[in-house]
């Protein structure tokens, strides 16, 4: 007995060799299946992004890390002649990705990552004679979610070259619309007698009306064609002044697809004391940015049928200063934390890290709708308590700074959130992929999309009442509108309390065509992984990755 | 005769006095046609001027012809234009006194260069900067100058349009990029490709380079196949940015143009990476701010088998550069501002916008060149009243090649300017084969040639000047314009020591000299 004894003295002596995982699996055109080499893969901690490791596939498509402590780890694929792409994207890439969990029981050594061969939009734009149109400008715009609500956005675009021909390249798998607009070589060369004569813009398939609009659908990979031609029409002049400035690029934008900006071609250089535009009557936005113009600044013009003259809008910029209060964070959550100003329309933000003391300055700032959000590898542990204005109004979450004025923020900062987490299953089964909506208020939405396992993990919510729902696809679930509330189930959070949730997604309604590919991830050995879409772009909607 | 006619009718214009009547019963018609192949050309569009008539304009049909009807006597001129050909010359005057339908306007098309750029496997690859560039005579040395530009798609073809014809260098010079500003942690691109630039037909700098020759219209295809290495990266951190503002990293290798650098700035803290480059030594210019509060760093750095962690670079605002310049010899009394003082970047290759510095003297003949930011310098002096004997600062001889560094916090020693007012003049005409011509006219001394040559430009009556010669021995030299040789080179040099005319300047002298030759020269 005593050796034995002894023995498992020893045994008990000794530190236990930690557990240890693979992630590996094979990395296929997300189309056809076949095999790719030469991809990079990497992957990193979702917690540590910053050091990945990296290895190629070979002839085999294989690839394979070891060693991987239990975690939640992010894997991404870069290949030439294909989308980067995270594990479990959508061939559309309107969605966040599915982490990886390493674990006990967790399957992660037979991934097929399927990557997506970008899609192209090519054509021509003549002019009503057949000639080519040099430099014009061909916009590809598609439906996203922005502030919980479909939009048409511009999404990529190009120019035509000198003999006509454009083509835009690495456009995910979707439906986009394109518009052309452009100027005839010879309009500012024309006699006066002649009358000014500009291009209307055109609309695919080759309309001026934009309601007449047809999208343009794309599989991974697919090269569509949009031939355009560009008819002259008359047209007046409008002619912009500036009461100070000197300098400043000018560009306009007339209404397009849904109420979507259509740019006309070019940026403008304006030179005091005044420029000059030949357009087709129509409402027109003019954007002034850069030179000697204190800030960006829009303004909307009705052009009628005869030449019209306005003055530059020249606003002021405001000054913000922030004092942010932090409570019930670590010293490292506190070292970590940024604030930004993010622009209502999603355009910009104006991120500062935290310092010790709290003080920020956001110096010339464009007068417009603001939104608070944290920012930094410490903005998952903190959430915004409250925040008081003085020289700005604000409400409902949304700062709104005039021109010229001195704005001062006191921003309480609270690490004493609750944790709302979970799985999410269908048919029994964990489900990845699914999109996880935390609605409060309707400025206080929370996205996460499933990890490999079917959990989620909100971490610092701040306490209050909120309704919880899962949806399958979120790609362009309008997450702000209440109708998607009904499906869902009403949790309240409690500070530094945890909730722990079952979500169940309802049966689809049909089944899957044996065999079809869907151009998403999926797990060897009967674990299928659905690719959760959230869309990018959603200001507002805080995403939670695990 | 047909310039005689023309005389003749600018003569005559005068006596029609009166404007012309807005209709008459002439017509004047012909075509407008591509000089190369001699088709016509649709939808150009002709102008028609007459003194003291509104312009008139039409288009050509699809067979380039077009017609102006109704016109009345006058004088006109007839001109076209259409993209993608040099505009037509404006004719010579047309006196219409009876309707014409011969009218030709030639155009000369212009040419293009094109290709697809395909990696060592055959993808393709985007985003490729893609330079068309012509050499050029700069101060005795050949520049090149980019003369289009353009990117590679996604199926990897570029287009480089509107080119006149000559010879052309095309070089696939990087990718497109940028300074990229972040706050918190991102997570960096993974490791990216690079390649080193590259020429078209494989050379790796201009000397090796292989050009294409561009005639009217042509359109010539250059494809690159590059070959793609791991990129490097140079990771490390920026002492005294402000945070939040903006700032420009720049990577520079010599002469050549590399493209621009691909980097990634902390705002909050000034940690950086630059990544996707090759193995090589580099000139690091960071520069951050505008006008009098840029701030800039300038280090040298070798990338040689593996990334470079943890360099630490220090911003620092420019500083002032002092001076004083002596003249020997006597100055005009009570004038001021005799001296220019430029300093010219030397670290920049054409395209990258190196930034000069100037100022003028004081009434104690000191200068101070405020702002100067850190780099290599060439220091001149303009005067009109001598020449520059010699230019100095501490030890260093700054006249004959040498360079004035600015580093970081930094004073270098005050800059020393001799100039002497003994200065010759030489002047002559270039008379070939008992003509005038025009020329392009280099004096070249006995000593250091390569440096202190002198150029001078004759028009096309022939005739040249050259002001604040410095007494001594020379040579000088004329080539038709455009044609000058490389004549800093040694081999050039070399050549060229026995051909041109000789003279001595003297103190003071006044020379004159005609040239009845040009140096011909084959390096």
């Amino acid at each position: 007995m005593r050796p034995l004894l002894a023995l498992a003295a020893l045994a008990s002596a000794l530190p236990i060799a930690a557990q240890t995982y693979r992630i590996a699996g094979v990395v296929v055109n997300s189309e056809t299946g076949a095999a790719l080499d030469r991809v990079k893969v990497s992957v990193s901690p979702t917690s540590a992004r910053t050091r990945p490791m990296e290895a190629t596939t070979g002839s085999n498509g294989r690839f394979a890390f070891a060693n991987l402590p239990a975690d939640k780890w992010l894997l991404t694929a870069r290949r030439r002649g294909y989308l980067d792409q995270e594990f479990g994207q959508p061939a559309s890439l309107a969605s966040a990705s599915v982490a990886i969990v390493t674990g006990p029981g967790e399957d992660t050594d037979h991934l097929v990552f399927g990557i997506h061969k970008p899609a192209m939009i090519a054509g021509k734009v003549v002019d009503s004679s057949g000639d080519p149109v040099e430099n014009a400008f061909v916009q590809v715009l598609r439906w996203a979610v922005v502030n919980g609500r479909r939009q048409v956005h511009p999404f990529s675009s190009g120019w035509t070259n000198d003999d006509g021909a454009y083509a835009i390249g690495f456009l995910p798998a979707g439906s986009y619309f394109v518009a052309a607009t452009g100027e005839p070589w010879y309009g500012p060369r024309l006699n006066q007698d002649r009358g000014a004569v500009a291009f209307p813009p055109q609309f695919y398939p080759n309309t001026p009306d934009p309601r007449a609009a047809v999208p343009v659908a794309l599989r991974p990979g697919q090269e569509a064609t949009a031939d355009f031609t560009l008819t002259p029409a008359p047209a007046f002049t409008l002619t912009l002044n500036a009461r100070r400035a000197q300098s400043a690029r000018l560009r306009l934008s007339s209404e397009g697809i849904h109420g979507s900006p259509i740019w006309q071609s070019n940026s403008q250089e304006f030179s005091a004391p005044a420029y000059s535009f030949r357009l087709v009557p129509g409402r027109y936005t003019v954007w002034t940015w850069g030179g000697d113009f204190p800030v960006a600044a829009t303004q909307t013009i009705e052009l009628g049928s005869s030449n019209t003259e306005i003055d530059l809008a020249q606003d002021e910029p405001a000054n913000v200063e922030v004092l942010v209060a932090r409570a019930g964070m670590k010293p490292a959550e506190v070292a970590d934390l940024g604030l930004g100003l993010v622009s209502e329309d999603g355009s910009g933000a104006s991120p500062r890290m935290i310092p010790q003391d709290g003080a920020l300055k956001f110096p010339s700032m464009p007068p417009g709708r603001y939104r608070l959000a944290l920012i930094g590898p410490g903005a998952e542990d903190a959430y915004i308590d409250s925040v008081s204005a003085e020289g700005a109004r604000f409400a409902k979450d949304v700062l709104d700074v005039v021109a010229g004025s001195a704005v001062r923020l006191r921003v309480a900062v609270n690490g004493n959130g609750g944790r709302v987490e979970g799985k999410v299953y269908r048919a029994g089964h964990p489900f990845p992929g699914a999109l996880v909506v935390l609605s409060g208020d309707p400025s206080d939405q929370h996205g996460f999309v499933t990890d490999s396992d079917g959990s989620f993990d909100f971490k610092c919510v701040k306490p209050g009442n909120y309704v919880i729902y899962a949806v399958e696809d979120g790609s362009e679930l309008e997450y702000s509108n209440p109708a998607n509330l009904k499906s869902g189930q009403p949790v309240l959070v409690e500070p530094r309390k945890s909730l722990n949730l079952r979500l169940d997604l309802p049966e689809p309604a049909k089944p899957r065509e044996a065999g079809k590919p869907e151009g998403r991830a999926s797990l060897e050995g009967g674990l299928r992984v659905r690719a959760g879409l959230q869309t990018r772009g959603t200001a507002g909607l805080k995403p939670r990755a695990g | 005769m047909h310039g005689s006619q023309a005389v003749l009718v600018l003569f005559a214009f005068p006596l029609l006095a009166q404007p012309p009547a807005a209709t008459g019963e002439f017509s004047l018609a012909g075509s407008v046609v591509n000089s190369v192949t001699g088709e016509g050309i649709k939808q150009a569009l002709v102008w028609l001027s007459s003194p003291g008539a509104a312009q008139k304009s039409a288009f050509t049909d699809t067979a380039g012809a077009f017609r102006f009807s109704r016109l009345p006597t006058a004088l006109y001129t007839i001109a076209a234009t259409k993209p993608h050909f040099t505009p037509s010359s404006p004719q010579l005057p047309i006196t219409l006194n009876s309707s014409r339908d011969d009218v030709s306007l030639p155009m000369e098309p212009l040419a293009v260069i094109k290709g697809r750029v395909l990696d060592f496997y055959g993808d393709p690859l985007s985003g490729i900067v893609v330079h068309a560039l012509r050499p050029r005579m700069e101060n005795g040395r050949r520049r090149f100058e980019t003369v289009r530009w353009a990117r590679s798609n996604d199926r990897g073809d570029y287009r480089l349009w509107d080119l006149t014809p000559g010879r052309y260098y095309v070089k696939a010079v990087g990718r497109g990029a940028a300074t990229m500003m972040y706050v918190g942690e991102v997570r960096p691109p993974a490791s990216d490709d690079a390649f080193a630039p590259v020429y078209y037909g494989g050379g790796t700098s201009s000397a090796s380079a292989s050009p294409l020759t561009v005639t009217p219209g042509a359109e010539i295809q250059a494809d690159f196949a590059i070959e793609l290495r791991p990129g490097r990266s140079i990771v490390g951190a920026l002492i005294n940015a402000v945070p939040y503002r903006p700032a420009q990293f720049q990577l520079l290798s010599g002469d050549e143009d590399i493209g621009e650098t691909r980097a990634a700035l902390n705002a909050a803290d000034g940690r950086f990476r630059i990544h996707d480059l090759v193995d090589g030594t580099y000139t690091l210019r960071i520069t951050q701010g505008e006008g009098s509060e840029r701030t800039r760093a300038v280090e040298t750095v070798e990338l040689a088998g593996r990334d470079i962690q943890g360099l630490i670079v220090r911003l620092a605002p420019g500083i002032t550069v002092k001076g004083k310049v002596r003249a020997e010899g006597e100055l005009p009394p009570g004038m001021r501002g005799l001296f220019r003082v430029v300093l010219s970047p030397r670290d920049d290759p054409d395209s990258s916008g190196g930034e000069a510095y100037s100022a003028q003297e004081d009434e104690n003949l000191e200068f101070a060149i405020p702002n100067v930011l850190a780099g290599r310098y060439r220091v001149s002096v303009y005067t009109p009243i001598g020449y520059v004997a010699s230019i100095s600062s501490g030890d260093r001889d700054l006249l004959r090649g040498g360079e004035l560094k600015v580093a970081a916090g930094e004073l270098p020693a005050s800059l020393e300017i001799v100039v002497r007012t003994d200065a010759g003049q030489v002047t002559g005409s270039v008379v070939i084969d008992g003509r005038p011509s025009a020329a392009t006219v280099v004096l070249m001394p006995a000593s250091e040639p390569e440096r202190n040559y002198m150029t001078a430009t004759a028009g096309q009556d022939g005739s040249f000047t050259f002001q604040n010669v410095p007494p001594g021995d020379y040579r000088l030299h004329a080539w038709k314009p455009g044609a000058a040789p490389e004549f800093t080179d040694p081999e050039v040099l070399r050549a060229l020591s026995d051909r041109g005319e000789r003279l001595n300047v003297a103190p003071k002298g006044t020379h004159k000299l005609d040239l009845t030759a040009f140096s011909e020269v084959t390096p």
